[in-house]
C-alpha cells in the first residue's frame, strides 16, 4: 500500500476509534491481501484483535495471518446481529459490500481506503450525471496532455510503483517497434518513477498527480483513444490479466512481456543504461558493506527483530551496515543512513558489495547490479490467488528468501 | 446519457441481479467460440451477447463507471493488455484461457 493510502487508512481507523464504532464489536476484515494485512497490523497495534479475515478463496480458509484466521464470508452470519463490524481495505470494496448484503449481513461495513472512486453501483440520474461530468473533465485533461506532447503516442502508467515501471520499461521498446511507433511520451506518477524511466534512456516523460492520471486514463478508455496505451497488469476491472493467476502461476516478467505487451515469450528484456554515481561513494567500504532496504510502500513490513539479527550477522563479520532511506524514513538501529536516489542506488550497492532488502520495486531497479543480492519475501499470498509473493516476484540471480511468520518475530 | 430503458441495459441488469458473475461481449467476439466449449457453462456464468451497436453503448456506459469484477467484458482492444495476449503468446491454453475468463 502506498504512503497516501496508508495515511488514509490510518485516519479512517482513528475515526472509527473516536466514534466508538469498534468498541465492544467483533471486527472482521474482508479479502486477504496485502492491504488487509496492513490493516490487521494497524488494528493490532491499537490493541484491537480482528476476529477473522473473510475471504472467498477456499484455498486460504484455515490459514492464519498473525493469529487471525482466514474464513469463509458465511462465518459472519453466525454472529449476533449488531455485534460485528466489517472493515475493508481491499480494492474490491463495492463488490464485497454487495456480497455481504446479499448474504443477509446487516451489520456495519466500513471502507477504510478509497482506492477506486470510479466503482459506484448507483445508476440514478444524479449519479450518471456526476460520472459523465467527471469523464468530461478527464477528456479535457487528456486533450491538454496530448497538446503538450503533439504527435506522441501516449504511454500512461496508472500507479506509482517502481517495479511495475521497471518491468514496463524492460519491454516498452520491443512493444513500440512491434507497433511501428517512433515517438512516445510516458506519463508517470512521482519523481522516482520518472527516474526509473530515465534509467532506460532519453524518453519524453511527464509527471502527473494520481488524480489527474486516473481521470486521463478513464478518458482514454471512454473515448477509445487509439494513440494511448496503459501498460499495467492489474488496473481493476478493465484489465483482466489477473484472472490468469487463478489458473496458472505466471511470473511478473511474463505478465509484462506476454500479458501486458503481447510480445512473444522469448522477447529479451531491455537493460537499463543510465546511472549516476552516488555522491558519497567513498564513504562506503568497498566490498565490505551491506545496504539494507527495510521500507516498501506496498509490502508488509518485516519485524525489527529480524533486521536486528541481519545487522548483527553482518556487523560480526566486520561489514558496515547502511539503511537505504527516503524522506522521513529512519535508518535501522546500528546502521548509517544512505540517501541515494533511483539513478544512484546501483553504484552504492555495487560499491558495498551486498544488498539485503524486502522484495519491493527497488529490487527490480537493482536487478542487474553486480553485487550479492538477497530479496526477503514476507510469507503472504499474491492478492487472493493461491500463489505466494515469491512465486510471482522471484528474481533471477538473486538469493530469494521467504520469511516465515515465526522468523519474522510474530 | 445512456438509455436505461434500452434492451441491453435491462438484459445486463437482470443478469447482474441473478448471477454472481457475468460475461458481456459482442456477438462476433472470437472468444465466444472458446467459451461455448466449456462444460456446464450455463451453470457457471451468464454470458450476455450484444449486437455491435448495443455493445458500443454498453462500453461507453461501463467505462464511465468501471463497475466491478463481477462483470467480465470481452473486447478486442489495443489500449491495454488482456487475457487474450496470454492465449496468443501460448502462455495459456484455450482451456486455461476460458477457465480464467470464467473465474
Amino acid at each position: 500500500m502506498d504512503k497516501l493510502h496508508y495515511e488514509e487508512m490510518k485516519a479512517s481507523f482513528e475515526e472509527l476509534v473516536q466514534e466508538g464504532s469498534l468498541s465492544g464489536k467483533k471486527i472482521y476484515l474482508f479479502g486477504h491481501c496485502n492491504a488487509t494485512e496492513e490493516l490487521a497490523d494497524l488494528l493490532l497495534s491499537g490493541d484491537y484483535h480482528p476476529a477473522a479475515i473473510l475471504d472467498n478463496n477456499k484455498n486460504k480458509h484455515g490459514r492464519k495471518y498473525r493469529g487471525i484466521g482466514i474464513v469463509s464470508p458465511q462465518r459472519i452470519l453466525k454472529e449476533a446481529e449488531g455485534s460485528t463490524i466489517v472493515c475493508i481495505a481491499a480494492r474490491a470494496y463495492e463488490a464485497m459490500s454487495v456480497q455481504l448484503r446479499q448474504m443477509g449481513y446487516r451489520g456495519q461495513i466500513r471502507k477504510l481506503v478509497d482506492y477506486n472512486s470510479y466503482a459506484e453501483y448507483s445508476v440514478s440520474s444524479d449519479s450518471i450525471a456526476r460520472m459523465k461530468r467527471r469523464e468530461e473533465q478527464g477528456e479535457e485533461l487528456l486533450r491538454s496532455f496530448a497538446a503538450r506532447h503533439l504527435g506522441a503516442y501516449k504511454i500512461l502508467c496508472p500507479f506509482s510503483a517502481l517495479g511495475d515501471i521497471y518491468m514496463m520499461m524492460s519491454y516498452l521498446q520491443a512493444f513500440l517497434e512491434q507497433r511501428g511507433i517512433e515517438r512516445c511520451v510516458i506519463g508517470v506518477i512521482g519523481e522516482s518513477c520518472r527516474q526509473v524511466v530515465r534509467m532506460f534512456g532519453e524518453y519524453e516523460t511527464e509527471r502527473l498527480e494520481q488524480k489527474e492520471m486516473d481521470r486521463i486514463i478513464q478518458a482514454v478508455l471512454y473515448t477509445g483513444d487509439p494513440e494511448s496505451f496503459i501498460p499495467h497488469q492489474d488496473r481493476p476491472y478493465v484489465v483482466n490479466l489477473f484472472r490468469a493467476l487463478y489458473i496458472k502461476k505466471i511470473p511478473l516478467e511474463q505478465i509484462y512481456c506476454c500479458g501486458v505487451f503481447g510480445l512473444p515469450r522469448e522477447t529479451r528484456p531491455a537493460s537499463p543504461v543510465c546511472f549516476e554515481p552516488y555522491p558519497d561513494l567513498e564513504q562506503i567500504p568497498e566490498g565490505k558493506a551491506v545496504i539494507l532496504s527495510p521500507y516498501a510502500k506496498s509490502v508488509t513490513a518485516l519485524a525489527d527483530s529480524l533486521w536486528k539479527k541481519i545487522i548483527y550477522f553482518y556487523a560480526e563479520q566486520g561489514y558496515e551496515c547502511f539503511t537505504n532511506v527516503n524522506g522521513e524514513e529512519q535508518p535501522l538501529a546500528g546502521t548509517k543512513p544512505l540517501r541515494a536516489d533511483i539513478l544512484q542506488i546501483r553504484s552504492a550497492v555495487e560499491r558495498a558489495g551486498t544488498f539485503v532488502g524486502i522484495r519491493s520495486g527497488l529490487c527490480d531497479v537493482l536487478k542487474e547490479a553486480k553485487a550479492k543480492k538477497i530479496a526477503l519475501y514476507p510469507d503472504y499470498y499474491y492478492c487472493d490467488t493461491q500463489w505466494k509473493a515469491v512465486d510471482i516476484y522471484a528474481l533471477d540471480g538473486w538469493d530469494n528468501r521467504v520469511v516465515k511468520e515465526d522468523e519474522n518475530g510474530r | 446519457m445512456p438509455d436505461l430503458d434500452a434492451g441491453w441495459f435491462r438484459e445486463i441488469e437482470f443478469a447482474v441481479n441473478t448471477h454472481e458473475k457475468i460475461v458481456v461481449c459482442g456477438k462476433d467476439n472470437d472468444s465466444l467460440v472458446l467459451l461455448r466449449k466449456m462444460p456446464g457453462l450455463q451453470n457457471r456464468i451468464r454470458v450476455v451477447e450484444l449486437e455491435s451497436g448495443d455493445m458500443a453503448d454498453f462500453l461507453r456506459f461501463y467505462k464511465m463507471y468501471e463497475f466491478s469484477d463481477r462483470i467480465c467484458v470481452l473486447e478486442e482492444t489495443k489500449q491495454y493488455g488482456s487475457l487474450l495476449n496470454y492465449l496468443k503468446t501460448g502462455l495459456l491454453s484455450q482451456e486455461e484461457y476460458s477457465e480464467a475468463l470464467l473465474h
